[in-house]
């Protein structure tokens, strides 16, 4: 693989120029700037409440230097609660050029714009011919979710990424699962897998903490509707979620924006802690994409049955379909044909392979269909969470 | 490991050698005969893509397991070959939803 090397010797697969706004009233502005360019160039992103927390803070600043990241123009309306000078010097502390434009201060939306698109410009001549290093698998941080489900992703995408992320840990990349909240049932099985005693009991807290924070919130985790899919019990429905972690050792516990430290197979908790307070965890898959890339994932693997189209800003989404049907129905969409295992035409393993195959692909610069079909979604919402505990990641 | 043995029909798959259940790759119809394991059996109810079937003879009591992990519990023996589904299994999962106070504190 080819990598952009940044300043905390982290490497990027990506090198784009993040058009960042601060509070919803500066969406517009941003949107206009980086509608002048590639999707694949200039993506947007951003926090849209008036009010940030820390969770939001510390996401954007995790996000705006991730290593796909090579550039970053801050939109602001200029009487939002952002703390745009802190974030600008974090980017800035980083090594990436940054901007901040301040819609009022500048004199509206027109001229606002015509400065953004301006240093833009400017950034990408710069970025143009940005030298890229050999990088390792060493290097690599995976992150997986699944999406648009049906009664195939446990069959075929889930445990076919499974078996990718077995190689992946392997050959000493970081891989992060998540959704805790869909991993009811499989605490026991996952506290098995976990490195020490000490991080088995932190997992099966954390699928504890999720199924409180579910039924408060009055959704049960098994519908009756997963019966008809032939699902029989909710522990059974969530080994098929569970599956895209594969089999090796779970090393560490992270919480969003903590970065794994080494290689190895991290599940993510993404449900907040304390009492029940912003509404759902997720409110839907791009926000747990966020929340992968914010730990540093470089690719996202997203197993979908029914057929999710998105992508995502800042790092590519590989498409693992699991149902041949929808495959054929949608096959622009889909980088991987994981519904073939049910033809018999190939087998997990060789699925696996293939998804491995095709992130080393997109690691030398090559596009997921996502990426070159100008997907890149986004959003972020309000959560709070409590530091991880010592036992969460492995000993130094 | 999905590499199905050559005596079970094609549509059925095996995530796990640990486990007793098959899963249904593509629908199979009620009363059509189908290899399990080197042996004849007659399916009793149609399965669809996604269902699953007795992989041997699992007796009541016996987890069932999928994925080479514990999926639930067989509330009734189950022949080879037959449905096993929320009419012949059920959930052996009891969740602790009591807010842990044993080490981690949870603010408010």
């Amino acid at each position: 693989m080819k990598g952009y090397l940044r300043a905390d010797g982290r490497k990027g697969i990506r090198n784009i120029v993040t058009v960042v706004y601060l509070v919803e009233c500066a969406h517009h502005v941003a949107r206009q700037v980086a509608q002048r360019f590639a999707p694949q160039e200039v993506q947007v992103i951003g926090f849209p409440g008036c009010y940030p927390n820390e969770y939001a803070q510390s996401m954007m600043e995790r996000l705006c230097t991730h290593p796909n990241v090579g550039a970053v123009l801050l939109v602001s309306l200029g009487c939002e609660g952002f703390n745009k000078l802190k974030l600008k010097d974090v980017v800035a502390e980083s090594g990436r050029p940054v901007e901040v434009l301040t819609i009022q201060g500048e004199g509206g939306t027109g001229k606002t714009m015509q400065k953004g698109i301006e240093w833009v410009e400017q950034q990408l001549q710069s970025l143009k011919d940005a030298p890229t290093v050999e990088m390792d698998w060493s290097e690599l941080i995976v992150g997986t979710i699944c999406g648009g489900s049906d009664g195939t992703s446990g069959l075929t995408a889930n445990p076919a990424i499974g078996r990718a992320f077995d190689q992946f840990v392997e050959i000493g990349a970081a891989c992060i699962f998540e959704e805790t909240g869909e991993l009811i049932g499989c605490e026991p099985h996952m506290a098995k897998r976990a490195a020490t005693p000490e991080l088995a009991k932190e997992l099966v807290q954390s699928i504890e903490k999720a199924a409180r924070y579910y039924e408060v919130l009055g959704y049960p985790s098994f519908a009756p509707g997963n019966a008809d899919g032939g699902l029989s019990t909710i522990e059974e429905k969530s080994m098929g979620a569970y599956a895209k972690s594969g089999a090796s050792t779970i090393s560490g516990l992270i919480k969003p924006g903590d970065i794994p430290p080494s290689g190895g197979l991290y599940l993510l908790d993404v449900v907040p802690d304390g009492e029940v307070r912003f509404g759902f965890p997720n409110i839907v898959d791009n926000a747990e994409i966020v929340e992968l890339i914010a730990c540093g994932s470089h690719v996202i693997l997203f197993a979908t049955g029914r057929g999710s189209v998105v992508g995502s800003a800042i790092s590519p989404v590989v498409k693992v379909c699991a149902n041949p049907l929808t495959y054929k129905r949608m096959a622009d969409d889909m980088d991987v044909n994981a519904g073939k295992i049910l033809d018999n035409e190939a087998s997990l393993d060789e699925v696996g392979q293939e998804i491995v195959d095709l992130v080393a692909q997109v690691g030398e610069g090559e596009m997921t269909r996502s990426e070159a079909l100008g997907h890149t979604e986004f959003i972020l919402t309000y959560k709070s969470f409590e530091p991880i505990g010592p036992a969460c990641l492995p000993a130094a | 490991m999905s590499a199905k043995s050559s005596n079970t029909d094609a549509r059925l798959i095996l995530l796990d050698s640990a486990d007793n259940v098959l899963g249904v790759a593509r629908p199979v119809r009620a009363g059509e005969t189908l290899q399990v394991e080197g042996e004849k059996v007659t399916l009793d109810q149609h399965a669809g893509t996604g269902f699953k079937i007795a992989r041997r003879a699992i007796a009541k009591g016996e987890e069932i397991y999928k994925y080479g992990a514990v999926v639930g519990v067989a509330n009734a023996n189950i022949a080879k070959g037959k449905l096993v589904h929320v009419h012949n299994m059920t959930s052996g999962y009891m969740p602790n939803t009591k807010p842990a106070s044993n080490n981690k504190q949870e603010t408010s």
